[in-house]
């Protein structure tokens, strides 16, 4: 089953048409202009043909709305690095972001080898099995434990990664492996 | 750390059935940890990590989808309740919280 998105404005014009999709959510490829307008879905069947129609409803774009901002999703994606390091810290700026680590960086950088060093020690956690508790209480205190020990997982591995990541020492990016 | 052994659909899910807690953090700390540490990886390793948790974005063929799903839903959808004011989920007192 798809759907698709019909909106007409006050004269009954179709003012934005969706093609048919899987995704309950849809936005105009373009803005709409000022004015009311009435939107209604149609559920489409396997091979294309109308299946049943939601009855009609209505919306109002005022005069003073603001245009919202729309990159399309392969204009963000192209701009993601080829080359790993890239999040936070690209691998293109990582010499100059290391060179700050004696410099701006540097009461901060004592603070992430001491955050590393404590992580280092973590035990690796196993993978909780709370759903497997039927009594919801029991399975309730079950889950925020797991909760508390995954958040500290979360923060050793941070820890661990961008610790391997700026001093590319090797022992901190082998415990940080997700894969260990 | 061993969390790319778990099951993608089980607790680490962020659909996870009794709370998407567990697997909101690994899904934020697992990418930057795959990331970061990439360069240790073989082949199957890395192969492991992205086809089971989805982490090697830039190179997925359904990237594309999903973050113009993604998109749409923050533009479309979200903020979904609580009306103009919003909720308790929805400002900076919850975000900061949760990125720290």
């Amino acid at each position: 089953m798809t759907y698709r998105l019909r909106v007409q404005n006050e004269a009954g014009e179709s003012a934005d048409e969706s093609p048919a999709i899987p995704d309950p959510a849809h936005s105009p490829s373009v803005a709409l202009p000022p004015g009311r307008y009435r939107w209604r879905v149609e559920a489409l069947d396997a091979s294309g043909r109308v299946a049943a129609v939601r009855a009609p409803s209505g919306f109002a774009i005022s005069s003073n709305a603001i245009e919202p901002p729309w990159i399309p999703a392969a204009t963000l994606l192209a701009r993601v690095p080829r080359e790993q390091p890239r999040l936070m810290f690209p691998g293109a700026e990582l010499e100059s972001v290391r060179a700050t680590l004696e410099t701006t960086r540097r009461e901060a950088f004592p603070s992430l080898r001491q955050a590393a060093q404590k992580a280092i020690q973590l035990t690796p956690m196993s993978e909780p099995d709370y759903d497997r508790i039927s009594d919801p209480a029991a399975r309730r205190l079950a889950y925020t434990e797991s909760f508390r020990q995954a958040r500290r997982l979360d923060e050793a591995m941070v820890a661990l990664a961008l610790m391997y990541l700026l001093s590319s020492e090797r022992r901190y990016g082998e415990a940080a492996r997700p894969v260990c | 750390m061993n969390v790319a052994a778990w099951n993608p659909d089980g607790i680490s899910s962020v659909m996870a059935p009794h709370g998407d807690g567990i697997g909101l953090g690994i899904a934020t700390s697992a990418a930057r940890t795959f990331d970061w540490t990439d360069e240790l990886l073989d082949d199957h390793e890395r192969d492991r990590v992205g086809q089971e948790h989805a982490l090697a974005l830039a190179e997925e063929p359904r990237a594309e989808a999903w973050l113009d799903s993604a998109l749409r839903a923050v533009l479309t959808v979200f903020p979904h309740w609580a009306g103009w004011d919003g909720g308790w989920a929805e400002g900076t007192a919850y975000l900061a919280g949760g990125r720290s």
